[in-house]
């Protein structure tokens, strides 16, 4: 295959398997703050602050893998 | 009218001004109502232009992002002091705040408890940090929900074999770029006037050099430099602890490098989001037609993720700033 496919499809696999992780993650995060705030709500606003925090962790693993396939398509 | 009645169509007006008349303004609304060049007066618009780095403008030497992070600049400026004038004539009046100055008060007292839970006691010293990083980072995220902004330039030749380029049109005498013919390739792109400042690597890069330089710096002033290297060199654990030593050793080597890791980690947040997101709004408003829907949808996503991203940065650099500025043993 001539390069240029190469690059369309290794951008395409970049955030598509980049965004499997995160996407686990993501869902983990607010699994836990969920349950946090079920067992003891009045510590809500320490648990979303805590919880915007972890998901900006794990979003920006899979921002990692947008820039790739970003860099990939564009330059 | 009744006072509930008015507050519920100010509220509307507010909607329609606001978010759906800049979102029907910058969205390919009149391609799906049908009007293309047929009628010769509205041109197809095009696939906005993308590009990752800024381009300089022509003729004045600085790229569009500077002069968007300078605009950005002066909005914040005209804001602050638009809404503490009555503050700095120094008039009672402003013992009681109203208007602009109520809402800037309102905003950095919701701030400074968000620094507060993280802080704690060190907040006076470093509340200014984050909050400066947060405004700032606000403002130039939000300019790429204005109208105009990145598809407003200067039309420019382009050379080069594998560029995809437009062709040229006018637009009630206003020169615009559309899509090329058929056969022809086309010549011209478009440099935007205005570029949303944080799509240009360097300026996430430097806020971020700035706020892990400034932890360092906090560090180093609360703990001293030998107490601050401690937490990098633990040599004095070795003759504390003997063999478990190097276990501290190795921990001091992964706190080297995640302070590296924090640089780039926060370079590619902002830049990867707002970069992805402006794409993304801009493709979606030009993709096809009636997607003016979705494009109200995206706009609400990308108003949404500039708040949370400038938030982020903000909490992050109060997080890393107390965690060095903690002795050693604490947490």
């Amino acid at each position: 295959m001539d390069p240029a496919t190469m690059k369309q499809l290794g951008a395409a696999l970049a955030i598509g398997l980049g965004a499997i992780g995160p996407g686990l993650g993501i869902g983990l995060v607010a699994y836990g703050a969920t349950q946090a705030i079920g067992r003891n709500p009045e510590a809500t606003g320490q648990v979303q602050t805590a919880m915007i925090l972890g998901l900006a962790f794990a979003e920006a693993v899979a921002i990692y893998a947008l820039v790739i396939a970003l860099l990939l398509k564009f330059v | 009218m009744s006072p509930r009645k008015k507050r519920i169509l100010q509220g509307l007006v507010g909607l329609i001004v606001l978010v759906l008349l800049p979102a029907l303004l910058s969205s390919g609304f009149l391609v799906s109502l049908g009007i293309n060049p047929l009628f010769g007066i509205f041109p197809k618009p095009a696939m906005p232009v993308v590009s990752l780095t800024p381009e300089p403008l022509p003729g004045l030497g600085i790229t569009n992002s500077i002069l968007a992070t300078l605009l950005v600049d002066v909005v914040l400026l005209a804001i602050v002091f638009a809404g503490t004038r009555k503050l700095r004539a120094g008039s009672p009046d402003a013992w009681v705040p109203t208007g602009l100055q109520n809402a800037l008060e309102a905003v950095l007292e919701t701030l400074y408890n968000l620094g507060e839970s993280v802080l704690g006691e060190r907040t006076r010293q470093l509340f200014w940090l984050g909050a400066t990083i947060f405004l700032f980072l606000l403002i130039a995220n939000w300019s790429e929900l204005v109208p105009f902004v990145e598809s407003v330039g200067f039309i420019e030749e382009v050379h080069g074999e594998d560029v995809e380029g437009y062709a040229k049109s006018s637009f009630l005498g206003i020169p615009a770029v559309v899509p090329p013919e058929e056969d022809e390739p086309g010549e011209y792109t478009l440099i935007p006037l205005f570029r949303v400042p944080t799509t240009d690597l360097n300026l996430p890069l430097a806020l971020a050099l700035i706020s892990v330089f400034m932890t360092q710096v906090y560090g180093v002033r609360a703990l001293g430099v030998k107490g601050y290297l401690a937490r990098f060199f633990p040599i004095g654990s070795i003759k504390k602890k003997r063999w478990m030593g190097l276990i501290d050793i190795f921990v001091g080597i992964l706190e080297l490098i995640s302070e590296v890791a924090k640089i780039i980690s926060f370079t590619f947040r902002l830049f990867g989001n707002l970069f992805a997101g402006g794409v993304l709004l801009f493709v979606m408003a030009f993709l096809i037609p009636l997607v003016f829907v979705g494009g109200v949808v995206f706009y609400g996503l990308e108003l949404f993720v500039g708040l949370i991203q400038a938030f982020i940065f903000m909490m992050l650099t109060f997080a890393f700033t107390a965690s060095a500025t903690m002795e050693h043993g604490e947490h």
